[in-house]
């Protein structure tokens, strides 16, 4: 990937992401979301109760009866960070021998903008959720030390 | 118009699980009777794929069992009663204008209920690890247990408890006995037909199972049947129902049956599921989970990106 071109995303639809803990056999997309992949308002009141910062807040939602409890990722980037899904434009003034090699430039464009980034485990496993988020945070706080951020 | 039993708008318009309890019934309340206070627990809808699992416990005086009871009403194992009787008798137990109007005709008895909704069966006993695995045992002895001390917080002293059972008594009946000394306990298979009080809770359970499992229906033309794996009602509906990706409404079906997991992964009625996997799928397979999900080394473009990798 050569370049982001970010001029468009503000115009790219809104939508919530989800980063499940399976592996799910397709892509594409698929009409069930409406009816069964809703979050469970009612548990997210009683285990968010004594969650001050918004930021740190659960989600509950289920796949095939499997509970799963998720935070959102992106609070970690910092306030009112998003993320994005793109697809890839391949250059026009890509030679037929760059195409070839595979060398040719490609641009990322915004498709889709995710306000929150919802990163699940399992109902029983919430502790490797704490601590996936705990490295993802060490992660980035190295990586804003590294480019002097 | 007739309103449904208390026992069944606890639990309308909720994944969860909810309980309900009577008002104490005066006799008791006021100790007018030195006849000890009984108690039955019986449950319904334990085997079914559909619709909750129901919890019912039933007290009174023993001399109300004796006298009222016994000699008045037809109760017994709610499975030898038609629908129409056990409705029948249960309509008798409360408010039917619900609002506070209407005659209790069995007034001396005082009942509660939890139904544990098909969310929760599942998703506890889907759990991941399965070390974390809540079972349906369990999940039976808590509500069991939390029912009992319910009442007993609410003031009512319980003398013996006759409790239905499945499973292996005597073990069951020691922990009740622990967890509540003062209270003597009988467990027993078939205590529903051996134990009239006994008999009430079944049929308090197994009527508000039935009618939360009808309201449960999408359209009034919509036939569940029994919610029995062997019912073809049942089964009909689970095969027209299955969709590719969620399979069924979570609300309705209870995932964790050995049914359900079949015709998810064997594709039974060939609708072309998506195939899910989890990370127990892998505990023993010769493939890890970390060679599972690792990133192929070929750098294919055209393969679909996905987040596989996110944290390795």
């Amino acid at each position: 990937m050569n370049s982001i071109d970010l001029s468009s995303s503000n115009s790219a639809k809104e939508y919530l992401g989800h980063l499940v803990p399976c592996k799910i056999r397709y892509n594409g997309p698929s009409d069930e979301f409406t009816d069964n992949f809703n979050m469970d308002n009612e548990e997210m009141e009683v285990l968010n109760n004594d969650v001050a910062d918004e930021s740190k807040q659960v989600y509950v939602n289920y796949i095939r009866g499997r509970k799963i409890i998720g935070q959102d990722v992106l609070p970690i980037f910092g306030e009112g960070s998003k993320a994005f899904l793109t697809e890839n434009v391949i250059s026009s003034d890509a030679t037929m021998e760059e195409e070839f090699d595979n060398t040719e430039s490609i641009n990322a464009k915004p498709i889709a903008t995710l306000n929150k980034l919802i990163n699940y485990e399992r109902d029983g496993n919430e502790s490797r959720l704490s601590s996936e988020l705990q490295k993802f945070q060490e992660y980035i706080e190295l990586n804003d030390i590294i480019h002097n951020n | 118009m007739v309103s449904l039993p208390p026992t069944v708008l606890t639990s309308l318009g909720t994944l969860h699980t909810k309980t309900y309890y009577s008002e104490i019934p005066e006799v008791i309340k006021n100790g007018v009777s030195s006849s000890p206070v009984i108690l039955g627990v019986d449950e319904a809808g334990r085997g079914p794929v559909m619709g909750p699992m129901v919890y019912g416990i039933s007290y009174c005086t023993k001399e109300y069992q004796d006298t009222v009871l016994i000699p008045k009403y037809a109760f017994d194992d709610s499975k030898k009663l038609t629908d129409n009787i056990r409705r029948n008798l249960f309509s008798k137990m409360y408010d039917q204008n619900g609002d506070g109007t209407g005659e209790i005709e069995i007034d001396g008895v005082g009942y509660a209920t939890t139904a544990i909704t098909p969310v929760d069966i599942s998703s506890g006993m889907l759990r991941y690890p399965p070390s974390q695995n809540y079972n349906l045992n369990e999940q039976a002895h808590d509500v069991t247990m939390n029912l009992i001390q319910g009442l007993v917080e609410k003031g009512v002293t319980i003398d013996h408890v006759y409790v239905d059972t499945v499973g292996p008594p005597v073990s069951y009946q020691k922990k009740l006995e622990t967890r509540f000394p003062n209270i003597k306990f009988t467990v027993a298979k078939k205590a529903d037909s051996l134990y009239c009080v006994v008999s009430v809770a079944s049929v308090v359970a197994k009527v508000t199972r039935d009618i939360i499992l009808e309201q449960m229906k999408s359209n009034e033309n919509e036939i569940l049947g029994s919610g029995y794996p062997s019912d073809p009602k049942t089964t009909a509906w689970l095969a027209k129902n299955q969709k590719q990706l969620f399979a069924w409404p979570q609300s309705l079906v209870r995932f964790s049956w050995q049914t359900c997991q079949t015709l998810i992964k064997e594709d039974k009625h060939k609708i072309g599921m998506v195939p899910i996997e989890w990370e127990e799928d892998y505990i023993n397979s010769k493939k890890n989970m970390s060679k599972q999900w690792t990133k192929p080394k070929t750098d294919n473009k055209k393969k679909v990106i996905t987040l596989d990798n996110w944290f390795l």
